[in-house]
C-alpha cells in the first residue's frame, strides 16, 4: 500500500467507516466524538472516512495510523471510548485494541494482526481489497492504488482483444445466474447500430444481501471503471447505474464519483486522449425487488412501470430503447475493472475448473460474526460459516443456511461440505444468488422461514403474469396456513403442484425461482411440516399458532410483573401465589417471558385447544 | 353504427401514392371495423400489399375512434418522431374520420378510401343494415334498410376490402405443427398464424390490434430447441420451426394456470365467452386452488361504462388499448405483487377520469368487467355484445 494511503499528508490519520452498516452501528457519533477530541487537544491528525471492509461485528471500527507506530484497527467503539484510545495509542499501549493491520507492524504486542486472523486470513480480498483503506470519495486515492490502469490499458487495445481476456478469466456474472460475462458482451458487440447502452446492476433487494451497496459506498470508481471499460469495449456511449433507492448513500457516492471521473477525463469526451465518449447517469430504481431483472430494470429505465417483458429477444439484442443493451453486476463489472488492471492470469489461478474467481458473500443470521466476506468460488460453506464468520452462537447449532435469497433454497447443515460454486448449488436446489447467506439455526423454524420468503415475492413480484402473481399468492396462503396450524395434509400436494406450474409458467426468472425455498425446505426438512399439519408442532417456537405459554410454578414467586405488562390481561393470580395465563385470552406476543425475572415462563411446543390466535397478515416487517 | 363502403379501387389507390413515400396506415377500430375495410387485420393485408409492390409503409395506427378528434391529436403527439416523417396517411376510417385526420395532419397528403352513407345497425345475418340515410346521398328511408351490396351496386363502389382486388402473396415459410407441415407467413406471430389456420389456442391477454405482452400465460406452445414452455403470442415465426401445441402436460398446464384464474377472480367471470368456452373444453368442474373471493365495489360513475373490478383477471387489454388506441391513458396498473390492480385515472372514480367513451376498452375486456351502459337502465352491466351484437371476432385473413 502506497505511503501516502495509509499516512496521508499530516503522517498520522484516523480511519472512520461511513457506510450504511457502521452508520447504522454510531459511527457518525465516533466521528464527531473523535473531531472533538483532536481540537481538545490540538493534534494535527488527517480524519478520512472510508468504506466497511465487511467485518460488520467489530462496528463502528477506527483505524488509527501515525507514522513511526502500527497501523491499530479498535472495534465497537463508543463516542466515549475516544479519548482513552487515542491516550493510549499515543502511549503505544495497544492493549485494548482489535488487531494490528499490516504484517510489519510491531510482533511484540499481545494482540493479533489482522492477517494472522481467521476471518481475515481465509478470505481472497481480490476485489474488496481497497474498501475500507481508501476514501470513496477521492478519486485520487483510487488512483494511487492502480484505480483506471485497466480503463488505460483497455482503451489502447481492440475491444475484441478485451473480450478475448475476460474469455481467457472465464468470468461469469455475478449477479444470480452465472452466464459467462464475455459471450454477452460478444452478442452485444456484435450488434448492428451505433447505439448501445450498459448498465450497472445495483438493485440489489434479497434479505440479507449488501455486498453490492458495500463495493458502491466503499469502493465506487471500481464499479465505474468497469462500466467504462463494458461500454469501450462493445461501443456505447451511454451506460446507467442503476441504484435501488433505499440505498441513498450508495447512490450518491456513486453520483460523486461520477462527476470527479469527469473532472479528471475519465468519463465523458475523449477520455484519456483516446477519442472514446462516454457518459454514465445514475439512475435511482423503482423501489421493487423485481426491478432486478433485466427487462423490468429496462422498463424502469425506461419511465414504465416495471414489468418484465418475454426473452427473446434479449437485451443484449434489444434492450433499453430497443437498443442493445448490456446488464451487469456491480460486482461482476468491478471484476473486470480488477482483472484488466492485474491480469487475467491471477484471476483465473482462483476459484474451481469451471468458475473462477472470487465471490463476496454475506453471512447474517445465527452466527458469530456476521460481516460480507470474500473467498474463491468453490469454497465449502463450513468453511465459510465456522472458520470465517465463526459458527453459530454459544449454546445454539447451525440447521441450515438460506443461499441465494428468495429466489434460492436452503442447504442443511449436513452438508456444508459442498463446494460453493454455481453448479453444485444448483444440484443442491439452492442458487449462488447474489451472495446473501442468511444462517438458521435451532431456534428457526424452516415452514415459517418459507412462508416469509413467500411473502416477499407475493409482495415484491410485478403481478404481470398470472402464473407469478397468483401462484405466489397461493403459496403464501397455504403456507400461512400451515402455520397457523390449520395445515391439511393435502397442502403438501398442492404446494408441489403449484411450484411446478409456477416453474414452467412464468414469464421471468423470479416466477420461475419463488418456489426454490418451499422445495428445498420439502427436501431437506420435510419433518417439520409433517410436525406443523399433523401433530400441530413447532419444535422451533417460532410459529404463535403452534405453541403456549406456561408458567413453571417451581420457578414463579408471584410477583405479578407479568400480570402487569401484559397488553391484553391474559395473567391473573393473587401476589405470592403462581400466576395462571388465560390461553384463550393470550395473543402469544412474549411480553411476559421477556419480563419475567426469574425466567418462570416458557414456551412449549404444542396447540392449544380452541385456538383462535391467528399471525399477522403483514407481509414484511 | 356508421354505414361506410370502400370509395377507391386499389389501382386507384396507387396512383395516389408515389415510391417515395413513407406511408402511414391510419384505420378506426370502431363502425368501419364492422363494415369490413377497416382494423388492424386489414391494415396488415393493406400492408402486405403495399410491399410487395414497393411501396414504404413506416407505420400501422389504430385508433379506437378515429371520429373524436382530441383522439387523433394525442395519437399524433404520442409518436410525433415517426409522424414527422410520414409524407402520406392512407385513412381506413368513416368520412367523419377522414376530416379529423385531414385537419390534424394539414401539412401531409391524407388518401380517403370510404364513402359514408349514413347511420344504421348490424345484423348477424345481413352484416351492417344502413336505416338512416343521410340527405346527400338522396336514398329513400327504407324500414328493411339497405345492405352493404346494395349501396355497393347502386353507387357503383367497390365491395369489401383491397385484397378483393388483388390477392396478397406475402413470403411464405413452412413449418411442422403437431407432426403435421403448416404453411405460414414468414416473421408473424406464431399465435396469429396458428388461429388464422384454425387451431383452438386459449388466450386472454392477447389480441393482434394490441400487441403481445404475455401476461395470462394460457397459450403456452413447446418448440424445439427453446427451453421450457414459451407463450405463443410473444414468439416470431422462425423456418423450420417445430411446435407441439397439445399435449397431456400442455393440457395440464394451461388447466392449472386457469384454474388458478378462476381462483382469483370472481365466480362471474365463468359467464364471460372465452373462459366459458375453455372450461368446458378442459371439462372443468371444480378447481383445486382456492383464495379468498374479491369483494370490490362496481364502479359505475362513468355516464357510459360500468366498471366491475371482480370480473377482473389483470390481462392488461383495457390498459392497452387505452393507450395505444385511444391515446388517453385512463386505464393503468397499480400497486404490485398479489394486490396488483387495474385502475381508471389515478385510482379515482370512473366518471371522474377524461375517459372519451369510445370503448375500446369494453371491446377488448375478455370478461365483461367493463361493460358499456345502456340506454335501457333494467338491463346495465349485461354482456353488451348481446346487445349490440357485434361480428364475431375472425383472424386475419391472409
Amino acid at each position: 500500500m502506497p505511503e501516502e494511503i495509509v499516512y496521508g499528508k499530516t503522517g498520522f490519520r484516523i480511519r472512520v467507516p461511513m457506510a450504511s452498516c457502521t452508520i447504522a452501528a454510531g459511527a457518525n457519533e465516533v466521528l464527531q466524538s473523535i473531531q472533538a477530541c483532536l481540537e481538545s487537544k490540538n493534534l494535527d491528525v488527517e480524519i478520512v472516512p472510508v468504506g466497511c471492509m465487511g467485518l460488520d461485528f467489530i462496528d463502528p471500527w477506527i483505524e488509527l495510523t501515525k507514522k513511526g507506530y502500527p497501523s491499530v484497527i479498535y472495534a465497537n467503539v463508543t463516542p466515549d471510548m475516544i479519548d482513552q484510545i487515542i491516550l493510549e495509542y499515543l502511549d503505544r499501549d495497544y492493549s485494548s485494541a482489535f488487531a494490528f493491520r499490516y504484517e510489519n507492524d510491531t510482533d511484540e504486542n499481545p494482540i493479533q494482526k489482522l492477517d494472522e486472523m481467521e476471518v481475515w486470513n481465509n478470505q481472497v480480498r481480490w476485489l474488496s481489497g481497497k474498501c475500507g483503506i481508501i476514501n470513496p470519495d477521492s478519486i485520487d486515492e483510487y488512483v494511487t492504488v492502480g484505480g483506471y490502469q485497466g480503463l488505460k490499458k483497455c482503451l489502447k487495445q481492440d475491444p475484441d482483444e478485451t473480450i478475448e481476456e475476460l474469455k481467457k478469466a472465464n468470468l461469469r456474472g455475478r449477479g444470480g445466474a452465472g452466464f459467462p460475462t464475455y459471450i454477452k458482451w460478444n452478442i452485444c458487440k456484435q450488434q448492428p447500430g451505433e447505439v448501445k447502452y450498459v448498465i450497472a446492476n445495483c438493485d440489489e433487494g434479497d434479505p440479507g444481501a449488501f455486498m453490492n451497496r458495500l463495493l458502491a459506498e466503499s469502493d465506487p470508481h471500481r464499479i465505474l471503471e468497469g462500466l467504462i471499460i463494458a461500454g469501450h469495449t462493445i461501443g456505447a456511449n451511454k451506460g446507467f447505474v442503476f441504484v435501488r433507492a433505499e440505498k441513498p448513500l450508495a447512490a450518491k457516492r456513486l453520483l460523486k464519483a461520477a462527476e470527479d471521473a469527469r473532472e479528471k477525463g475519465f468519463l465523458g469526451g475523449n477520455i484519456m486522449g483516446s477519442g472514446y465518449c462516454f457518459d454514465i447517469e445514475v439512475f435511482l430504481s423503482a423501489g421493487a425487488f423485481v426491478c432486478g431483472e433485466e427487462t423490468a430494470m429496462i422498463a424502469a429505465i425506461q419511465g414504465e412501470r416495471a414489468n418484465p417483458i418475454q426473452r427473446p429477444p434479449f437485451p443484449a439484442v434489444k434492450g433499453l430503447w430497443d437498443m442493445p443493451t448490456i446488464i451487469n453486476n456491480v460486482e461482476t463489472l468491478a471484476h473486470v475493472a480488477t482483472i484488466m488492471t492485474e491480469g487475467w492470469e491471477k484471476f483465473a489461478a482462483l476459484g474451481t475448473e469451471k468458475s473462477k474467481g472470487t465471490k463476496m458473500y454475506c453471512v447474517t443470521g445465527a452466527v458469530q460474526r456476521t460481516g460480507a466476506y470474500e473467498v474463491p468460488v468453490g469454497t465449502p460453506i463450513k468453511k465459510l460459516l465456522y472458520d470465517i464468520a465463526g459458527g453459530p452462537p454459544e449454546g445454539k447449532s447451525i440447521k441450515a443456511v438460506q443461499l441465494g435469497g428468495p429466489s434460492g433454497g436452503c442447504v442443511p447443515a449436513d452438508m456444508f461440505d459442498l463446494p460453493m460454486d454455481y453448479d453444485s448449488l444448483q444440484s443442491a436446489g439452492a442458487i449462488m444468488g447474489s451472495g446473501g447467506m442468511v444462517v438458521l439455526d435451532n431456534t428457526n423454524c424452516m415452514v415459517d422461514m418459507a412462508r416469509f420468503f413467500l411473502s416477499f415475492t407475493a409482495a415484491e413480484s410485478c403481478g404481470k403474469c398470472s402464473a407469478g402473481r397468483i401462484g405466489t399468492r397461493l403459496m403464501y396462503e397455504t403456507l400461512k396456513r400451515i402455520t397457523n396450524g390449520e395445515g391439511k395434509i393435502d397442502d403438501i400436494e398442492l404446494l408441489e403442484e403449484i411450484s411446478d406450474v409456477m416453474q414452467k409458467a412464468c414469464l421471468c426468472a423470479l416466477g420461475r425461482t419463488a418456489s426454490n425455498p418451499v422445495l428445498t425446505t420439502f427436501r431437506y426438512f420435510k419433518q417439520e411440516y409433517f410436525d406443523h399439519i399433523n401433530n400441530k408442532k413447532c419444535e422451533a417456537l417460532v410459529c404463535k399458532a403452534l405453541l403456549n405459554y406456561h408458567v413453571d410454578s417451581n420457578k414463579c414467586k408471584g410477583c405479578l410483573v407479568c400480570a402487569k405488562s401484559c397488553p391484553v390481561e391474559a395473567i391473573s393470580g393473587q401476589k405470592g401465589t403462581t400466576a395462571k395465563i388465560d390461553l384463550s385470552k393470550c395473543i402469544k406476543c412474549g411480553t411476559c417471558a421477556e419480563i419475567c425475572p426469574f425466567d418462570a415462563i416458557q414456551k412449549l411446543p404444542g396447540r392449544v385447544p380452541d385456538e383462535s390466535v391467528k399471525v399477522e397478515e403483514d407481509c414484511c416487517k | 353504427m356508421i354505414i361506410s363502403v370502400r370509395s377507391i379501387s386499389y389501382d386507384e389507390l396507387k396512383r395516389n401514392l408515389s415510391h417515395d413515400d413513407k406511408i402511414v396506415l391510419w384505420s378506426c377500430d370502431t363502425c368501419v371495423k364492422h363494415c369490413g375495410i377497416a382494423g388492424m387485420d386489414k391494415m396488415i393485408v393493406l400492408e402486405d400489399l403495399l410491399r410487395e409492390d414497393g411501396y414504404n409503409v413506416i407505420k400501422k395506427e389504430l385508433v379506437s375512434e378515429s371520429c373524436q378528434i382530441n383522439l387523433a391529436k394525442k395519437h399524433r403527439a404520442a409518436h410525433t418522431d415517426i409522424f414527422d416523417q410520414a409524407t402520406a396517411i392512407i385513412v381506413l376510417t368513416c368520412e367523419i374520420g377522414y376530416q379529423c385526420v385531414k385537419t390534424v395532419f394539414n401539412d401531409k397528403k391524407v388518401i380517403e378510401t370510404a364513402k359514408t352513407f349514413g347511420a344504421g345497425n348490424f345484423s348477424n345475418k345481413k352484416g351492417p343494415i344502413l336505416t338512416s340515410p343521410i340527405p346527400s346521398t338522396n336514398l329513400e328511408i327504407d324500414p328493411e334498410g339497405y345492405t352493404l351490396n346494395n349501396l355497393v351496386e347502386r353507387f357503383n363502389l367497390h365491395p369489401k376490402f383491397f385484397d378483393a382486388d388483388k390477392e396478397p402473396n406475402p413470403e411464405k415459410v413452412t413449418i411442422t405443427v403437431d407432426g403435421k407441415p403448416l404453411v405460414v407467413k414468414k416473421n408473424a406471430t406464431l399465435l396469429d398464424e396458428l388461429l388464422a389456420n384454425r387451431m383452438k389456442i386459449p388466450h386472454l391477454c392477447y389480441d393482434a390490434s394490441l400487441g403481445a405482452i404475455g401476461a395470462c400465460r394460457m397459450c403456452l406452445v413447446k418448440i424445439e430447441g427453446k427451453r421450457g414452455f414459451v407463450p405463443s403470442c410473444s414468439t416470431i415465426i422462425e423456418e423450420n420451426m417445430v411446435v407441439t401445441t397439445e399435449d397431456e402436460e400442455l393440457e395440464e398446464l394451461r388447466k392449472s394456470v386457469l384454474q388458478m384464474i378462476l381462483a382469483e377472480s370472481g365466480p362471474e367471470i365463468q359467464q364471460s365467452r372465452d373462459i366459458r368456452f375453455w372450461m368446458r373444453r378442459y371439462k372443468l368442474t371444480d378447481n383445486k386452488f382456492y383464495l379468498d373471493e374479491k369483494d370490490e365495489p362496481v364502479d359505475d360513475s362513468s355516464e357510459v361504462l360500468i366498471r366491475d373490478p371482480n370480473r377482473c383477471i389483470l390481462c392488461g387489454k383495457c390498459v392497452r388499448a387505452c393507450t395505444e388506441l385511444s391515446g388517453q391513458r385512463v386505464f393503468n396498473f397499480a400497486n404490485r405483487g398479489s394486490k396488483t390492480l387495474a385502475i381508471t385515472g389515478l385510482n379515482e372514480s370512473f366518471g371522474n377520469t377524461d375517459c372519451a367513451h369510445c370503448l375500446a376498452c369494453a371491446h377488448y375486456c375478455p370478461t365483461n368487467a367493463i361493460t358499456p351502459k345502456s340506454i335501457n337502465k333494467k338491463i346495465v352491466g349485461y354482456p353488451f355484445w348481446t346487445l349490440i351484437s357485434y361480428p364475431k371476432k375472425v383472424a386475419p385473413k391472409r
